[in-house]
């Protein structure tokens, strides 16, 4: 799963290290158009609903936390 | 009472040593009688719209709580995500009640303060009426603890937080007086737990906090001050006086300067006062001029607020099931060649309705409106055309990281800012035209240089001193980009060094600051009216 999710990140920026970065959110490298488009790709891709209740930074600060977030949800 | 009267010098300083006086368990009661007490100086009739609000938001904040608590218990023993979803989704309508019932009241009571009288007065003049309108005054701080209250309980509606038991306590996290005057707008779980603890005294926190309210009251006083009667000459004037060309040009680009003088200098002394506590409210600003564009300028500008309708409007617009919708659409019709698109599409509209509820937020007329929609289209075009600009620079050969680029980027995205205030500073779209005519159908630069710039509210002198202060703050912000900790700096320095600048930063307050201009100077800030 995380080798997709990391494929899905770097479609919708391929300008970021996902594998290292720890502040996608708080160092503001992930914009607000990025995150929903992230979500809108995993949402598809995994069949499931992440709603605005969990866009919150600490689900998306890591590569690990999506896949942690993605894993929770599937 | 004014933040800039003495009173308030004696409030905070007496309040300073009870809070540090008391036992630390009892600062947090010391803070919510000296909100209120705050509260109270300016009149009775505020008072009753953020009790109204503590209760409301107290009462179905428990409520939202219970269903949380019964959600957790029905939830024991169920396994795999639909299972669980099913077992949320038979609570979902009692909650969605709730938090509407919530959002509602207390919308309701900030619509009617800011809009009853607005369409009284349309309704009339559409349909030749006779309303009388309200009788209103705006309670101190209504838009900005209704936002913080509206927030928690979208919060605890999303189980992200507790719903607080102590009524006096939730009264303390929305009337906390300093983020009373313009914000910031904190969210709960930032703040109430700073709040409610207790804290030790520290002399470094204490000069941090005194250096930070120095830097705010010389940002407001000297220069913001200073510049308003530069701008109030020139845009208050305009019509009348035939100001136009490279005037209103510099008044506007001034403006810019005078509006981030005084919201930020405001900001900075509550933070500071606040710091003095021991309690670190959110920051509201990270050198806005410096965005490279209009999304990153509202990363960087009124943070806060950013945050608020980016978490509780934004993000659930761009979710909702119909946004959803209309992605998939877009690429079921248009193939993988609109994939950018289907992904930006949703989160573009969801920036229009955003950043006109931001529009909306800041005035009334339809010009704040057409402010909003202007905003979001720059915003949703950076995304939108992402994919453009990027092959574009690639052909001129233009590396990202290029210096060049950067500070066109940056003189852009300022122009852009300062132009749109052309729309809010006019009283209608028409205004805005006229001005606009004004301000470049006369290019005239001998205006620059003939003294013409020194008969405007200012003298010479007066109009170099406005000049170094806002050198001064595009310094200290230049500093602050490249990671340097000023107060850090100045506190490492010789006590000599340290104690030459306190008393010139003193001097300076004292000797230039702007005194006794009224209701539109040193007594209120441009962001307190919001």
């Amino acid at each position: 799963m995380e080798d997709r999710v990391l494929e899905i990140l770097q479609s919708v920026r391929d300008d970021v290290d996902f594998a290292d970065e720890t502040a996608l959110i708080d160092d503001g490298i992930l914009d607000s158009f990025d995150i929903i488009s992230i979500v809108a790709e995993l949402n598809d891709e995994f069949d499931i609903e992440i709603t605005a209740d969990e866009l919150e930074p600490e689900n998306f600060n890591t590569l690990d936390a999506i896949v942690e977030l993605v894993s929770s949800l599937s | 009472m004014s933040l800039f009267s003495l009173e308030f010098i004696a409030f905070a300083g007496v309040l300073t040593l009870v809070y540090f006086l008391v036992p630390k368990k009892c600062q947090w009661v010391v803070l919510l009688v000296a909100s209120f007490g705050f509260y109270l100086t300016g009149g009775l009739e505020g008072i009753y719209f953020i009790l109204i609000t503590c209760a409301t938001i107290y009462v179905l904040g428990l409520l939202l709580q219970r269903q949380n608590d019964a959600i957790t218990q029905a939830l024991e023993g169920v396994k795999g995500a639909k299972a669980k979803k099913e077992v949320r989704a038979r609570f979902a309508g009692r909650k969605k009640l709730l938090v509407w019932i919530a959002v509602l009241v207390n919308l309701g009571i900030l619509c009617f303060h800011k809009f009853a009288n607005p369409f009284i007065e349309t309704w009339n003049d559409l349909f030749g009426a006779g309303f009388n309108s309200f009788d209103l005054i705006v309670p101190l701080g209504l838009s900005y603890y209704t936002f913080k209250s509206i927030g928690y309980v979208i919060d605890v509606y999303r189980g992200r937080e507790d719903a607080e038991r102590n009524p006096l306590k939730l009264a303390l996290y929305v009337s906390f007086f300093p983020a009373l005057f313009q914000g910031p707008i904190d969210r709960y779980e930032h703040l109430a737990h700073q709040l409610f603890e207790g804290h030790a005294f520290s002399y470094e926190r204490c000069c941090f906090g005194a250096q930070r309210m120095l830097w705010g009251y010389i940002k407001k006083m000297v220069i913001a001050d200073r510049i308003a009667l530069f701008t109030g000459e020139v845009l208050g004037n305009y019509a009348t006086e035939g100001y136009a060309g490279f005037l209103l040009i510099v008044a506007v680009v001034l403006y810019s300067f005078q509006l981030y003088a005084d919201f930020s200098g405001g900001i900075d002394i509550v933070c500071g006062l606040s710091e003095i506590f021991g309690i670190s409210l959110t920051e509201n600003f990270r050198q806005p001029f410096f965005a490279k564009s209009v999304s990153e300028y509202w990363q960087r500008w009124h943070i806060s607020l950013g945050n608020w309708m980016r978490t509780y409007v934004f993000y659930p617009l761009s979710l909702s099931p119909r946004m959803t919708k209309l992605g998939k659409w877009v690429r079921s019709h248009f193939g993988e060649k609109a994939k950018h698109t289907s992904r930006v599409l949703a989160p573009a509209i969801a920036s229009f309705v955003t950043f006109i509820l931001v529009g909306i937020w800041h005035g009334t007329g339809w010009q704040y409106v057409w402010w909003g929609f202007f905003l979001a289209i720059f915003v949703s075009t950076d995304t939108l055309f992402e994919e453009v600009y990027r092959s574009t620079r690639a052909k001129l050969h233009i590396s990202d990281d290029a210096i060049g680029l950067r500070i066109f980027q940056v003189v852009r995205t300022f122009a852009i800012i300062t132009a749109l205030r052309f729309v809010t500073l006019a009283g209608d779209m028409q205004e805005t035209a006229t001005m606009l005519g004004l301000a470049f159908g006369r290019l005239d630069p001998t205006v620059l240089t003939d003294g013409t710039l020194f008969t405007l509210g200012l003298d010479e002198a007066e109009f170099w001193v406005m000049l170094i202060g806002i050198a001064a703050i595009i310094v200290v912000d230049v500093l602050h980009e490249r990671g340097v900790h000023i107060r850090l700096a100045i506190a490492r320095q010789n006590i000599v060094v340290r104690w030459t600048i306190y008393y010139a930063a003193i001097f300076i307050l004292a000797i230039f600051g702007v005194y006794g201009l009224g209701a539109e100077g040193t007594t209120g800030f441009i962001y307190q009216n919001y």
